[in-house]
């Protein structure tokens, strides 16, 4: 079974590759083109594998790391802006090509991951609510389009793992959302790629078109 | 002066929110105070005109201005305009917005791209470049013109509703920054509306869903007109998206 992975250089990715891996799974690692420096072409990507004989089970394509556009539109809005618009252009590429290459295969699964943006509120970690959101339309919007292809796309809305925030924040964030009993309980990248891993290998996955929450406590898709 | 800007404003939806401010301008609501009237438009110019003509028979003075969200120098010079022209901007309803629609997996790069930097980009261009205008009024209200799409997605509008899923997440992150300026900040995200837009479609492309909606029936522009007045007025509703949608069940 052969897996890509698009933009994956966070904890997250990290950890599934190595599950995969440890099932001696095929995996690969792309950037996502221009969000890194524009030299990866993904639709070429997709066409020599598929000449090769290859087919991706499942595509991911990582949205938790490298950007923080609540930080970046407070210190400089206008490279902020340019930068969201050639993250969510590459997405767009991402979910086009990947559904084109499953679709004229046996199918397959594409999962778009993404931290939750109201973790930030509590602890200090990437808020992209732009990207999020944007990403939560685009996938249930090309779920109802490419389901027939037998070809799935659900998004993991996932708070930020504990090995990325540094504990007395997480105490203090767990301690601050007492009054409502409900605290957050910090997940290692590890625990979250169990999950992860755990929904790529459903024999038959009944979901798609789904923003699926991964955390303790509040999060932003749970209510 | 404090100015109202709304952009989009000579067809559809955007032309009940300019309809019903105009006269809430005339009737001298206390919440609006003493301003005026800016109304963008792309390219139509006779609508335009058309536009200018109703609002001086009805009294009222307004600017109604070219400006395209596709070009950065078009946004810029406008917002130039703006700081030159007027002290304050007390509210600034972003309406005006282009469609890519079509099957997902056929759509060129390019088409997608540019709905992305117009839609989405040019409107945050448009919203960043007005911030210091919308500070000076004290109180000031952001309105984004979203899409029940860009909430729950929409088989052939991918792109489309991308970009409206953007205006959602930029209404939050906008009022974050916002915080404590006394700027409100929320988007409205209609249904299916009955414009222009939707009358050219074949009544198959809509009817099904109209049939999921509690209301089960269009709605019109003045529904969307409706909420976006209250949303100017300054209160307890911040950082939300409202549907006004009849009441989708899914």
């Amino acid at each position: 079974m052969s897996n890509l992975i698009l933009h994956g250089d966070g904890p997250i990715a990290a950890a599934l590759a190595s599950r995969f891996r440890a099932q001696a799974h095929d995996v690969r690692m792309l950037p996502l083109s221009e969000v890194v420096d524009g030299t990866a072409d993904l639709k070429a990507h997709f066409e020599a594998f598929a000449a090769s004989g290859g087919s991706y089970a499942n595509i991911y394509i990582d949205l938790t790391e490298g950007f923080d556009e609540v930080a970046e539109f407070q210190a400089d809005s206008e490279a902020a802006r340019i930068a969201l618009e050639r993250r969510l252009k590459e997405m767009l590429k991402a979910l086009k090509y990947g559904a084109q290459h499953m679709a004229r295969g046996d199918g397959g699964r594409i999962w778009v991951l993404c931290y939750d943006h109201s973790v930030s509120f509590s602890v200090k970690a990437p808020s992209n609510p732009i990207t999020n959101y944007a990403a939560m339309a685009a996938v249930q919007c090309v779920a109802k389009e490419i389901a027939h292809f037998n070809v799935t796309v659900n998004l993991f809305m996932i708070h930020p793992p504990s090995d990325t925030v540094e504990a007395p924040l997480w105490r203090q964030a767990r301690d601050s959302l007492h009054v409502y009993r409900l605290k957050y309980k910090p997940q290692s990248a590890s625990q979250v790629s169990e999950l992860l891993h755990m929904y790529a290998s459903i024999g038959q996955l009944s979901t798609t078109g789904g923003v699926i929450p991964v955390g303790s406590g509040i999060a932003v898709c749970n209510f | 002066m404090n100015a109202i800007i709304v952009t989009g404003g000579t067809r559809g939806i955007g032309r009940a929110i300019v309809d019903a401010l105009a006269d809430r301008l005339l009737a001298k609501e206390p919440d609006l105070g003493e301003a005026r009237l800016v109304v963008t438009y792309r390219s139509e110019k006779a609508h335009a005109e058309a536009l200018a003509a109703a609002l001086r028979s009805k009294g009222i003075v307004a600017d109604v201005l070219g400006m395209d969200l596709a070009s950065g120098e078009s946004i810029d010079a406008f917002v130039g305009q703006m700081r030159e022209n007027y002290g304050a901007v007390r509210a600034l309803i972003n309406n005006a917005g282009a469609t890519y629609d079509g099957s997902f997996l056929s759509m060129s790069d390019e088409g997608m791209g540019k709905l992305i930097e117009s839609n989405l980009s040019g409107t945050i261009r448009l919203t960043e470049g007005l911030l210091p205008l919308l500070r000076a009024a004290n109180p000031a209200a952001v309105v984004f013109i979203a899409s029940a799409a860009g909430v729950y997605g929409k088989a052939g509008q991918v792109p489309y509703a991308t970009t409206k899923g953007g205006l959602i997440g930029y209404t939050q992150l906008l009022a974050r920054r916002c915080v404590r300026q006394n700027i409100f900040v929320n988007a409205v995200a209609p249904g299916f509306i009955a414009t222009d837009m939707v009358a050219k479609l074949d009544p198959i492309m809509y009817e099904p869903i109209l049939h999921n909606a509690a209301l089960q029936k269009m709605g019109a522009p003045e529904d969307v007109a409706h909420v976006v007045y209250g949303l100017l007025k300054p209160g307890y509703v911040q950082a939300t998206t409202i549907k006004v949608d009849g009441g989708h069940l899914r």
